[in-house]
């Protein structure tokens, strides 16, 4: 076995292992040295089924992705990513997600906080190519309004089929559109929204309403057969705000271009028309005027899976720097075996291990709390980007070559601090959640 | 070469003309970089200016390491770079490579790519100094200095190498024309979208030309050339990213007023013009020296500015919200080329790694 300069072989007396085993027996357990990975570690901290549902998405990602990452990260995504979300949907991937026994989780899973189960399957997704994972994972954003509708009828009516066309590996996907082109930080902030005049608007009419405006930005929006549209009723503003489900064959709805994006290019955000599109009112989702709150839910639950992207990302940059610094040599020597090596890749260990402890805390619970999603967002958000960034100041020169992938993963780091709400916007979501308490201590201070 | 005020002043507007006429309208649409056949034209524009030549220009970049010339380079450089950081870069870069030829005697003849790299991780610092490196340097130095291959960023049009050796524990250098070497471009790099990453091979070809006197010191101001040109140009950058920011910030509304209200957004663009004004103080001090200490000095400069300059950009981006990362509106591109201009001819940690090494000496 080759040496590690700086770190004693472990046959060395003073080496931990070695020194360990000089214990008394009984005491050996309790500072057991056990030369397994950190992901294997956590893996292990995890209950059984969820260890499993870790492992299983991991080798998923890694044999069915992998080797699609490059093709996909392309400026024009025109042909789109059909074969990887059949095989996704073949695999569950795109009817999990959803509380037991509804989604395709096994009652196991499905048993533990599905926030939990989205965090772990985004980060193993992601760490393979953030585009890919947005990709799979925007289905489930799109769904979300629906189950928070408390509306069993249309879960049963719109969602189920899908859910089932997926299994069967015939995507049809839902996304999520609440960004208008002059109103993204607006429609995620309260105070935003309250001045906020929605372009987006639903005129009543015979049997429905009929919808007009645009839409931008929307993951998934080129592919979806199915749209959760918010728009405000006809001369009422964003307190009215109603969140309707927009089929694509509906007529007067059009999927504009894919946006030309810096990163996380798999995943086209695509810009979405409406022109006198008439939805009945079946597809009204949750009720009128309960857009807003609808839209809030769905942020609180959607924000920690972003960190968990973040932090997919950033550890597949860490991963591929070390298996940079471990094959590269400079005068004569491993990278890996240089002292200050050793300690940017330890730094980027500390770094995503810190992420993955917030993002399993913070999705630990069945329901998210606005702060504790907002705070996870922001600092998986930002720690990912500077752990990207330190991935290629690594790797030097070859740090900025698109095949060896830390490029990318810095590109596709960079679109977690903005969306689901700017990390600005975010902070302020702290802040509001925390309101009353800073209320009640500027009343004392008054 | 010493400029009056008004001589500088009017160098820099004809640049400024020059950049209007020929860069601007191949960079307006970030997302569909200048092809090589318009950065060529460009050069050729710029070589008939007198910007850049194998000839020692008058008024061009690099046209020599005094300070005179140096500040004229920085203006011409932050100027080209604020409408385009890969055009600037490919200036510099052909410019760099003609003044490291005059330095060593080479006839001109084409544009010349200097291929230093780095740094690397300190034993450039012994061979510098004039000391014996140890078997430990040399087998760093071998791999700095004595591979077959190397890596330059640069646009197509380029006709010879110039590639610096360590032998016999001094600096030598040679030239190569570019038809006896086997260069590929290597698909894809993160910035500089007008450029290329070449790996180029000089395994089994013959030199045109060898230089063994002034090596180090030719190195020195090589490496320095390299250091000033990625400040500057990554300076340029965040100037215009600024300039669009608060552009930008003066026209979008959210939450029913202007952003640039906005405390959050005021802080962003705060946060970058510190991040700026800190960067032009370091710029002002770099030089081109032709020994360690000047090296040193201005390679610190460097490693201090990247971080900063990176942190602006990546700042004023974020005014843009999502607007900010996509491809035609131009910011990303301003971040991925500062990001890339960081890791040029070497990253600030190696930079710190070698900085570190010459305080124990």
């Amino acid at each position: 076995m080759i040496n590690l300069d700086g770190i004693l072989p472990a046959g060395d007396p003073l080496s931990v292992p070695t020194a360990f085993r000089a214990l008394e027996s009984w005491v050996r357990p309790l500072v057991a040295y056990d030369p397994i990975s950190l992901w294997e570690n956590d893996t292990r901290a995890l209950p059984g089924a969820l260890g499993r549902y870790r492992r299983r998405i991991r080798d998923y990602a890694r044999t069915e992705l992998a080797a699609h990452v490059l093709e996909h990260d392309v400026d024009r995504h025109d042909d789109g990513t059909d074969a990887i979300l059949a095989a996704a949907g073949r695999a569950g991937l795109l009817s999990d997600l959803l509380p037991w026994p509804l989604g395709s989780l096994p009652w196991t899973v499905a048993a533990r906080p599905l926030g939990l189960v989205a965090a772990i399957k985004m980060e193993e997704l992601c760490a393979v190519c953030g585009g890919l994972g947005l990709a799979i994972g925007a289905n489930a954003l799109g769904t979300l309004p629906l189950l928070l509708a408390g509306r069993p009828g249309i879960v049963r009516r719109k969602l189920l089929p899908a859910l089932r066309k997926n299994r069967r590996g015939e995507p049809s996907l839902f996304a999520y559109a609440i960004t208008e082109p002059g109103a993204g930080s607006d429609v995620e902030d309260g105070a935003g929204a309250a001045v906020c005049r929605p372009q987006t608007t639903a005129r009543r009419t015979g049997g429905g309403w009929l919808l007009n405006g645009r839409k931008v930005f929307i993951s998934g929006g080129d592919t979806a057969a199915a749209v959760t549209v918010f728009a405000a009723l006809e001369g009422e503003g964003i307190e009215s705000w109603t969140c309707f489900l927009v089929e694509r064959s509906m007529k007067g709805y059009k999927p504009g271009r894919n946006e030309l994006k810096m990163g996380q290019r798999a995943s086209p955000a695509t810009e979405l028309f409406f022109d006198d599109v008439l939805v009945p009112d079946a597809n009204v989702v949750g009720g009128l005027r309960r857009g807003w709150a609808i839209n809030r839910g769905v942020l609180n639950y959607s924000r920690v899976p972003v960190g968990a992207i973040a932090l997919g990302i950033a550890r597949g940059a860490m991963e591929g720097a070390i298996e940079f610094v471990c094959r590269t040599k400079l005068g004569s020597r491993q990278l890996i075996q240089y002292q200050d090596v050793q300690l940017a890749i330890a730094q980027m260990m500390i770094d995503t291990s810190a992420m993955r402890a917030m993002v399993w805390q913070s999705a630990s619970s069945w329901v998210p709390h606005q702060s504790r999603a907002s705070m996870t967002k922001v600092f998986c958000a930002d720690t990912a980007v500077r752990v990207c960034e330190s991935a290629m100041e690594l790797l030097g020169d070859h740090g900025f070559l698109r095949r060896n992938l830390v490029e990318k993963a810095y590109r596709d780091a960079r679109l977690t601090q903005i969306y689901e709400g700017t990390n600005q916007i975010n902070r302020l979501a702290v802040i509001e959640d925390q309101a009353e308490e800073l209320r009640a201590l500027m009343e004392e201070g008054r | 070469m010493t400029l009056t005020h008004e001589e500088l002043t009017d160098a820099v507007a004809a640049v400024r003309d020059f950049v209007r006429a020929e860069v601007a309208p191949v960079s307006a649409r970030p997302e569909c970089p200048a092809s090589a056949d318009e950065v060529a034209r460009i050069v050729a524009a710029a070589r008939e200016m007198g910007l850049v030549g194998a000839d020692a220009p008058e008024l061009g970049i690099w046209a020599s390491p005094e300070p005179g010339a140096v500040e004229l380079t920085k203006r011409i450089l932050l100027c080209t770079a604020e409408t385009n950081a890969g055009i600037a870069c490919h200036l510099a870069t052909v410019a760099g490579g003609a003044a490291a030829c005059r330095e060593l005697g080479f006839a001109a003849g084409g544009d010349t790519v200097a291929a230093t790299g780095g740094p690397g991780r300190g034993a450039l610092g012994s061979v510098l100094g004039g000391g014996d490196p140890t078997p430990e340097d040399s087998a760093e130095l071998d791999d700095l200095f004595g591979g077959d291959e190397v890596l330059i960023q640069v646009a197509d049009g380029w006709s010879r190498l110039l590639v610096p050796r360590f032998t016999a524990g001094a600096i030598t250098w040679e030239l190569y024309q570019r038809e006896v070497l086997d260069a590929v471009t290597l698909t894809g790099s993160h910035g500089l979208d007008e450029t290329s990453t070449w790996r180029v091979s000089s395994a089994g070809a013959e030199p045109e030309g060898r230089r063994a006197d002034a090596g180090a010191a030719v190195l020195c101001r090589t490496l320095c050339r390299a250091a000033v040109s990625m400040m500057v140009i990554a300076t340029g950058t965040t100037r215009g990213a600024l300039a669009r920011a608060r552009e930008y910030a003066g026209e979008r509304r959210q939450g029913g007023r202007l952003i640039r209200d906005h405390p959050a957004v005021r802080l962003l663009l705060g946060q970058a013009e510190v991040g700026l004004a800190a960067a032009e103080a370091l710029l002002d001090r770099a030089e081109v020296a032709a020994d360690r200490t000047g090296l040193r000095h201005t390679m610190g400069l460097r490693a201090a500015a990247h971080p900063l300059l990176c942190r602006a950009a990546t700042d004023a981006l974020q005014v843009f919200g999502g607007y900010g990362y996509m491809r035609d509106v131009g910011m990303e591109k301003i971040l991925r080329d500062n990001q890339h201009l960081r890791l040029l001819h070497g990253t600030p940690r190696e930079i710190c790694l070698f900085l570190g090494r010459q305080e124990d000496e």
